[in-house]
């Protein structure tokens, strides 16, 4: 009995990271900027909830468009001024470049919501936080719930979007090979803006359900670390395997506190992570080997 | 961007106060034009919410010091004014000491302030000794830190020690058949937690309390569900931790949703954020928290303090912080003043021999330099903190908290 | 490798001023300023040797600074003197380089850096539950405490990272190195031991960045023991070695410089929108000089003689890189 109830807050936790994870996978993963600022972004995804909520009074889950809108524009503002001169780059450089560009913007936007939202803690309290509804005799939270269905619907949702779209199979092209994606005739910036831009929007969702748990300026820092081991175990490349991986790595944490107690499951899962690499080195879904 | 153009000026200001000492000499005979003071603060990075409320409060204490014309120093035989110097240590123990090192040796600082949180004050009140610059600091809870034998390092705040006895007081303070017999220990694995479990058994067992549980978890830990199943089942009517801010808020999330709402629950640390209920609503009720300080307490000069800053800052509400801040720089003025000179040594003496009425109550401190502050506790109730265990007066007795769906 | 009066004299001279400088460095400040540089130079210019020139990512760097620190800490504070608890602190960061490397080392890209990553955190979750208070120096070393051994120490330390660094990158098996971070498969077809290398950039890299560790350990009073396990040890180096210049020598070293000492001179000067501005100059400066501040002379070439073919040349070298 109570091992179910571990199981259910691990798919709950799990379903989060891969939320966050997802926007990653998109960016770090397919297109290839490594954006130390992802976290960050998350984290002001859920202050544009907090902000919506508190003061227009809007239910977090309802302004997810709003936020994801908003969210969407920054990030075409952030491709623009930063990354797209760095299109060219060889992945090598792309990726350095990229990360250092991300860490200083980091700073940047950690401290601008200190100034606007004040450093403490902030939190989203809807009516029905906290509620439960019976499940087989376990208890599962209604917040929970919305999140696990969001979480299959926002990362299926993308792998189907890349996969059957033109656009999505344009971003796939222009990832592996620039100047032969750009020969075929497709838009070369104007996809990877956009694309850029879908993946910042993405962590509004997320940003949504964290805002409901607790926002401060400085979480971000964490959940880039968190999504990036679950974008590596997922297999860089692969959208779909972020669910798998990130449920993966919530249920693992949750069951193990059961065994080795609360204060190690992060060494549990981390563990975990470590030897899946030694067994599969391109992680669990990814294609190719060694990419 | 105004306000970078604003730091910039300020930074120049700050430069120019720093070139004083080269200016206005340290001559005996002729009086300083202030007395400074230095203080190393987390105010950007993790802990700015507490860092800006510790700054606040000093430096609101001082502008009332001065207001009055500085505090009298018998060896000038007059009112020097006293003014702090402020740096950024980033929420980084380790830039703590490099702005420490600076207050010493290029600013020549009489006494240090501390920073904010424990992991901040360790590293400074350990350069504070190596120096020999008297420390005065709050937001720090761990005694091992002052069984060191340090001489120049004073703490006038609440230990471990005393937030457990209270928590025991306000448990006391129930009528026999409500009172909780079986507490759950959350434990954070950091000095701080830790000592608070050694005291728990070691009161309990006193005083007749069973600690039926104890559950560890560590700083990065954001599930509580499996401590908090542990507790319900193990049929626990109490629990106490020391959880951070965002921890406090998922603890109380998860225990709603696991209907888990033991009579007493008291965490220490979190909930203390003055934005507490605003943020929580209605779910923080019955929490008891620290009760270093609150807004509403009737110690001498919180009054002023109180309508100073509302007016200054335009806020309602005020961190706990701010007003230990107030305190810690009144213990220090203090010192001075009795000291009767600004030589670190003799203030060092001096605040030994403290005995002083602040804002958060009577300070002493021990032989190890620990202040011995008023042992008090809040608890959140409906919207207010209302101060349940305090040796002087309190503004509400202790609410038991009846299960979440009769709330 | 030819020994021109240039290459040695110019150095030597540098050595000469460093050993003198606390002469002249009046205060306690400049001098922690200064160790504290010191420190970034040797642990950036160990990353670089893995990182830079072998191309392995080693995102788990803290693991290897921090248990070097954890064992120097244990055994000088327990009464063993310093620089046997040094060596010792030192050796562990080995083995564990050792330990984790060999495994580790047959990841690659992402992987190899995700995977170091995660090595980091857990010995940093460890430490904080195993070790969950502070380490205070006993009482006699406070009393007897003096920056001036501890500035040496350092200087000694970062100065034999660069020469030791310098020599490998130097050497044939610096060229082995660098082979490999340019195509690994290639260099293992045409006869290299890329294992072999990889191991020894690596147990390098790790002993210099543990005898950093261990001086670290020496330098603080009183620390969290965690402290010298937080993610930022892995992270600050590499940002150091990228914005100097990866896989050069001069790069962590000019890189170290500049941050910390912007960092300083903003945190003194800016007050509460001291990181956001830094923020704003990092993103400036990797914008205009994409290869690193040590790229600045060439940028500043380019810009200045852009009529001339040259600026065409540049441009493609950029793309080609």
């Amino acid at each position: 009995m109570e091992i179910g109830q571990f199981v259910i807050y691990g798919v709950i936790n799990g379903s989060i990271y891969a939320l966050v994870a997802v926007g990653l996978a998109l960016i770090m993963g397919i297109m290839g900027i490594f954006n130390l600022a992802h976290g960050a972004m998350a984290m002001i995804g859920a202050y544009i909830s907090f902000w919506l909520f508190q003061d227009a009074g809007i239910d977090p889950f309802l302004s997810i468009p709003i936020s994801m809108g908003i969210l969407f524009i920054i990030g075409l503002a952030m491709y623009k001024g930063l990354f797209a001169s760095m299109k060219a780059f060889s992945p090598g450089q792309k990726i350095r470049n990229s990360m250092l560009v991300s860490f200083g913007l980091v700073l940047i936007i950690e401290n601008v919501a200190v100034l606007i939202w004040t450093a403490n803690e902030q939190r989203v309290s809807t009516a029905y936080s906290g509620l439960t509804f019976d499940l087989a005799g376990l208890r599962m939270p209604y917040i929970g719930l919305v999140t696990i269905i969001l979480a299959v619907l926002v990362i299926f949702g993308l792998h189907l979007f890349l996969k059957k779209t033109f656009f999505g199979r344009s971003i796939w092209a222009i990832s592996q090979d620039y100047q032969c994606a750009k020969l075929m005739g497709i838009h070369v910036d104007r996809t990877m803006l956009i694309a850029f831009g879908i993946g910042m929007s993405l962590t509004a969702v997320a940003g949504a359900i964290i805002s409901q748990y607790s926002v401060s300026p400085s979480i971000g820092l964490d959940w880039v670390n968190k999504s990036l081991i679950i974008v590596v175990l997922a297999g860089v490349g692969s959208i779909g395997g972020v669910f798998y991986a990130g449920l993966l790595l919530g249920v693992l944490e949750s069951v193990s506190a059961y065994f080795v107690g609360v204060h190690y499951t992060g060494v549990v899962s981390l563990v975990i992570l470590l030897v899946i690499l030694v067994f599969r080195p391109q992680g669990i879904f990814a294609r190719e080997a060694g990419r | 961007m105004r306000k970078g153009k604003f730091g910039i000026v300020a930074g120049i200001v700050c430069f120019s106060l720093c070139l004083m000492p080269f200016v206005v000499g340290q001559s005996r005979a002729e009086a300083p034009a202030s007395i400074k003071v230095g203080a190393s603060i987390a105010l950007t990075g993790k802990f700015a919410g507490g860092g800006v409320d510790v700054a606040d409060g000093y430096k609101i204490a001082m502008k009332h010091i001065n207001e009055d014309g500085g505090i009298y120093v018998k060896e000038y035989d007059k009112k020097i004014p006293i003014e702090i110097i402020i740096y950024d240590d980033e929420s980084d123990p380790n830039k703590t000491v490099a702005r420490l090192e600076k207050l010493h040796s290029i600013d020549k600082v009489a006494a240090y302030l501390g920073g904010f949180s424990s992991a901040m004050n360790t590293a400074g009140l350990a350069i504070a000794e190596k120096n020999k610059v008297p420390w005065v600091g709050v937001t720090i809870a761990a005694e091992g830190v002052f069984s060191q034998g340090f001489k120049y390092t004073f703490a006038p705040c609440m230990f471990s020690f005393m937030e457990v006895t209270a928590f025991f007081d306000a448990l006391d303070s129930l009528p026999k058949d409500q009172r909780p017999k079986k507490i759950a220990n959350f434990e954070l694995q950091s000095d701080w937690g830790i000592e608070c479990g050694k005291y728990l058994k070691k009161f309990g067992a006193e005083r007749g309390y069973e600690i039926a549980l104890t559950e560890k978890y560590a700083g990065g830990t954001s599930d509580f569900s499996s401590l908090i199943m542990a507790a319900k089942t193990g049929g626990c009517d109490a629990v106490f931790s020391v959880p951070t801010p965002p921890q406090s808020m998922t603890l109380i999330k998860q225990m709603k949703e696991l209907a888990y709402a033991p009579p007493v629950t008291c965490f220490i640390r979190g909930p203390d954020l003055s934005s507490y209920w605003e943020v929580m609503g209605k779910d923080a009720n019955y929490i008891l928290t620290c009760g270093e300080w609150t807004a509403d307490m009737k110690y001498p000069g919180n009054e002023k303090l109180v309508t100073d800053f509302r007016a200054e800052k335009n806020k309602e509400i005020i961190g706990m912080q701010v007003g230990c801040g107030y305190g810690a720089v009144q213990v220090l003025a203090d010192a001075i003043e009795r000291a009767g000179t600004l030589k670190r040594d003799a203030i060092r003496d001096a605040l030994t021999k403290t005995d002083l009425m602040t804002v958060r109550g009577r300070v002493t401190f021990d032989e190890r330099n620990i202040g011995l502050v008023p042992y008090s506790l809040c608890q959140w109730q409906n919207g207010k903190l209302e101060v349940v265990t305090n040796p002087d007066y309190t503004t509400a007795k202790v609410l038991p908290a009846p299960p979440w769906d009769q709330r | 490798m030819s020994l021109k009066p240039k290459k040695v004299v110019v150095p030597a001279l540098i050595m000469a001023v460093l050993f003198a400088l606390p002469v002249f460095l009046k205060g306690d400040y400049y001098l922690t300023m200064v160790c504290s540089l010191f420190l970034y130079v040797t642990i950036s210019q160990g990353w670089n040797l893995l990182g830079g020139y072998t191309g392995q990512i080693n995102v788990g760097q803290s693991a290897f600074f921090g248990i070097s620190a954890l064992v120097t800490r244990l055994l000088w504070a327990g009464g063993i003197p310093f620089i046997p608890a040094l060596l010792c602190g030192a050796l562990a960061s080995v083995v564990l380089s050792l330990v984790i490397g060999i495994p580790a080392l047959r990841l690659r890209g992402h992987y190899f850096a995700i995977g170091t990553l995660a090595v980091a955190w857990i010995a940093f979750l460890a430490v904080e539950n195993l070790f969950p208070g502070v380490t205070f120096l006993p009482g006699k070393y406070v009393a007897t405490y003096s920056l001036l051994p501890r500035y040496y120490l350092f200087l000694v330390i970062m100065l034999s990272t660069i020469i030791v660094v310098s020599l490998v990158v130097h050497s044939r098996m610096g060229l082995a190195m660098e082979s490999i971070r340019e195509d690994e498969d290639a260099a293992q077809a045409s006869g290299v031991n890329i294992t072999k290398y990889k191991v020894i950039a690596f147990v390098i890299s790790s002993f210099f960045v543990g005898l950093a560790g261990g001086a670290y350990a020496y330098f603080h009073v009183s620390y969290y023991w965690y402290l010298p396990f937080i993610l930022m040890w892995c992270f600050e180096p590499i940002l150091i070695t990228f914005i100097g210049g990866v896989g050069t020598i001069w790069g962590p070293i000019i890189g170290a410089f500049c941050y910390v000492a912007l960092k300083e001179v903003f945190a003194l000067t800016l007050g509460e929108v001291n990181v956001l501005i830094f923020g704003a100059v990092f993103i400036f400066i990797i914008l205009f000089f994409p290869k690193g501040i040590i790229g600045v002379p060439e940028k500043l070439r380019e810009y200045l003689f852009r009529k001339e073919k040259g600026s065409r040349a540049a441009r493609q070298k950029n793309m080609n890189v």
